[in-house]
């Protein structure tokens, strides 16, 4: 078995980090090659802003903390923060990766156990997810080792309980999808029931979070209490995941007897959730798989009724076209339905909660200016990052694969089939535009102008990382693929398009930092500057977009 | 009504000559029959009659309409079914004719009439309302060839059209080539099937290496070997 599960790992990682492929890039196309590789050092470049705002978030949580004597709340906060995120966005990501994948075709004949394949798919879950933890965690720890400067030991326990962060919250919401998977394979109407279920999971979650956060004494002597007590802070922050606190302990109060048992406890729960997933694995996961992927036919005579043969314009044709390619793909729904549903939610709990406590008042918020408009540039700049973030438009050429004949044969000129593309990409961002506006109007009391200034601001700054998402994939579409998975996940466009957009808003919130404290400019002011920056970059994107799109379209070979 | 004029095609930098200086022609009302062996240039030759490929260089005119200088209005003028039909697998059938006949502006009563005609005599009534993912690939072969009819475009390119068709559905669809002709427009097809051709076409064209070796009727095929062999071993001498 354990060889099985080697073998197939090995060429699951193969597949999905394409190693095989760059050796060949290399033997047989150098340039490509190189072309291929000196993009680690432009992401790495995009990162730097935002890696710069977390050292500095970090720098300045730590200074808060180390009077306290809770230093190690530091990197309980990246461990909690990270299993939770795991947990939540794990969810979907398993989901498709352990029942949409084409591949499945190939593995289920082979006489391998089903754990094996589907912990080969889990074990690449966890893998890719270190792209999410390693850039939280690991400067919280080195923020850690610069103030503190533990021995040597306590950098390779690090390293240790990095590595198996994921584990646990992405075994967990595993186990949660793969019995989602195995109720509603019977049932008509499975594809809706999943989604459903997975959204429903997370939202109990979620609620459970809240009840536990309504329900705790918060008054003054229990923060007194809080505060003082050693371990207030991070019993607190953990709360809502334990092993992160067995984790945090762990490494803190090594090699005390304390340390060890919390050490003990986190690599025991680490274990014990992959082994049972495993175990479960070989009980249940063909169950909810085998004929989950089956379409149904009804075959029913085709009898008119009103609007079957509706005309319809060119421009809503291919508008609809796109749509009904967008929904009914779980690959391609799951992420704009995590940007619609869970990150408007995720802003609201903390903005609950600090309003609650007073940390946030509309009072407050309306006699600052600056607070004011920080709200409304941190606002754009996550919708912003959501609108790439679905890959909605760096993929809207590639979602058309094999089938993208018909759009270079039909008598539909490349600039409305690209402006048909846009406006399905530019929903997240108009939904995500007026979920923010309400809050703001409601709970923030915003003026008229300041919310036109927001709407402005978040739909001018999608616009400008959407049309070079689009332009990117314009450039360089990914149509031969067999696997929706390829296109979503395992595509060098998107990743170009998330980094860049993270560079982008990381660069701009630099501009505002600038403009503000370096040049005493008042907050309006900043606005209006960054406004007109971004307006020129969306002029240019969107010229190089529409411009191009004739040549490209007839340049692309499908 | 297709004029290609000293077309050409080369991969990897000009190494392969996959179409090399093909001129050819297709009158109005005929049948056109593209033969020729696997990798001859058959499916390079209509991706870039279609506009799927760029010709490096020479032109090509449907219906007089050049397809590099007025794109769409060429495209207007033909229907298309590719070799694999590879289309939009989450959508019903419905609404894949639908949208084509929203590109092509059919009118509702129109393309009515033309879906309901063409899905009974491909016996794909039962299933128009179905996802497209539930298609044999017969099935979807035929809602390719309804929806490259639906807009009534004068000249019909299909790639090796009989290849996954039940023997009924290809004999539908040579009446359906012959009926279109009837009117006054053309059919340009490429095929393996040398019955087919010889069945079938007014003019038939043999490709080989890129290089069209002939071009002309049967007859003329015929006269050129005087009638001694038959078509499958003419083929095998040309393509040799």
């Amino acid at each position: 078995m354990i060889k099985h599960f080697w073998v197939v790992w090995k060429t699951q990682l193969n597949q999905t980090f394409g190693f095989s492929h760059l050796k060949y890039l290399y033997r047989t196309n150098r340039r490509k090659f190189i072309g291929r590789m000196a993009f680690i050092p432009l992401i790495l470049l995009a990162l730097l802003p935002v890696l710069q705002l977390i050292f500095k978030v970090y720098g300045s949580v730590f200074n808060v903390l180390h009077p306290l004597g809770q230093d190690q709340v530091i990197f309980a906060l990246a461990f909690v923060f990270t299993q939770s995120l795991a947990l939540i966005f794990g969810l979907f990501y398993l989901m498709s990766n352990f029942y949409s994948a084409r591949d499945l075709d190939m593995l289920i004949p082979l006489p391998v156990r089903p754990s094996v394949i589907l912990g080969s798919k889990f074990m690449i879950v966890v893998i890719s997810e270190y792209a999410a933890t390693f850039p939280v965690v690991l400067p919280a720890l080195l923020v850690y080792g610069i103030h503190t400067g533990p021995p040597l030991t306590f950098w390779v326990l690090a390293l240790l309980i990095t590595l198996l962060l994921p584990i646990i919250p992405l075994a967990l919401a595993s186990i949660f999808v793969v019995l989602l998977m195995r109720v509603t394979n019977a049932a008509r109407g499975r594809g809706v029931m999943r989604i459903t279920g997975a959204f429903l999971g997370v939202l109990v979650y979620s609620a459970i979070q809240w009840l536990q956060y309504r329900f705790r004494n918060s008054g003054p002597v229990e923060l007194e209490a809080m505060l003082t007590n050693p371990d207030g802070l991070i019993n607190m922050l953990t709360r809502r995941f334990p092993p992160s606190l067995w984790a945090a302990r762990g490494l803190y109060n090594f090699p005390e007897p304390a340390g060890l048992l919390n050490l003990a406890l986190y690599i025991g729960a680490t274990l014990g959730a992959a082994a049972f997933l495993f175990l479960l694995a070989d009980r249940v996961f063909y169950r909810g798989l085998i004929g989950g992927n089956e379409v149904s036919a009804k075959r029913k005579k085709l009898a008119s009724t009103p609007g079957d043969f509706q005309a319809r314009s060119v421009f809503k044709a291919l508008f609809l076209r796109e749509w009904r390619n967008l929904i009914r793909s779980a690959s391609f729904l799951t992420p704009v339905l995590v940007n619609i549903v869970i990150l408007p939610a995720a802003f609201a709990v903390p903005l609950l909660s600090a309003s609650k406590q007073g940390i946030l008042s509309a009072g407050k918020i309306q006699d600052s200016d600056w607070i004011q408009y920080v709200i409304v540039f941190a606002v754009s700049g996550l919708i912003t990052l959501a609108g790439t973030s679905n890959s909605i438009a760096v993929t809207a050429l590639s979602r058309e694969g094999k089938s993208f004949w018909i759009s270079k044969t039909i008598p539909a000129p490349p600039f409305i089939q690209i402006l048909s593309k846009f406006v399905l990409a530019f929903i997240v961002p108009v939904f995500l535009t007026v979920a923010a506006l309400t809050a703001e109007a409601l709970a923030l009391r915003f003026s008229a102008m300041r919310l036109v200034e927001q709407a402005f601001l978040a739909l001018v700054g999608s616009s400008v990382t959407m049309s070079f998402s689009l332009f990117l994939d314009l450039l360089n579409p990914k149509l031969n693929w067999t696997d929706p998975q390829q296109i979503m996940k395992r595509n060098l466009n998107a990743i170009i398009s998330v980094f860049s957009t993270m560079g982008f808003v990381g660069s701009s919130f630099a501009l505002i930092y600038f403009l503000g404290k370096g040049m005493k400019f008042s907050p309006g002011l900043a606005y209006y500057v960054v406004a007109i920056l971004w307006v020129l970059l969306l002029g240019t994107a969107a010229w190089l977009l529409f411009h191009k799109a004739e040549s490209r379209y007839s340049k692309i070979e499908s | 009504m297709l004029k290609l004029l000293n077309v050409s095609k080369s991969y990897n930098k000009g190494s392969i000559k996959a179409v090399d200086n093909l001129t050819l022609e297709v009158q109005k009302g005929e049948i056109f029959g593209f033969l020729g062996p696997n990798g001859a240039g058959k499916t390079t030759t209509i991706k870039m009659i279609t506009g799927l490929l760029e010709n490096d260089s020479g032109s090509i005119a449907i219906n007089d309409v050049d397809t590099k200088t007025s794109s769409i209005e060429a495209k207007k003028q033909f229907g298309f079914v590719p070799d694999s039909p590879h289309i939009y697998d989450r959508i019903t059938g419905l609404e894949y004719l639908n949208f084509l006949g929203d590109i092509y502006g059919v009118a509702a009563v129109e393309r009515e009439g033309t879906i309901n005609e063409l899905a009974r005599l491909f016996e794909l009534e039962d299933a128009l309302r179905d996802i497209i993912q539930s298609y044999s690939h017969g099935m979807q072969q035929k809602l390719v060839i309804i929806g490259s009819l639906l807009h009534k475009p004068p000249f019909w390119v299909l790639d090796e059209p009989m290849v996954g068709l039940d023997p009924r559905s290809a004999h539908n669809l040579k009446q359906l080539m012959r009926a279109h002709c009837a009117l006054g427009n053309s059919v340009f097809f490429s095929t393996h099937i040398l019955e087919v051709a010889e069945k079938l076409c007014d003019q038939i064209g043999i490709i080989r290496k890129g290089q069209l070796i002939f071009s002309g009727t049967m007859d003329e095929l015929r006269g050129e070997k005087q009638g001694r062999e038959s078509l499958e071993q003419i083929f095998l001498e040309l393509t040799e």
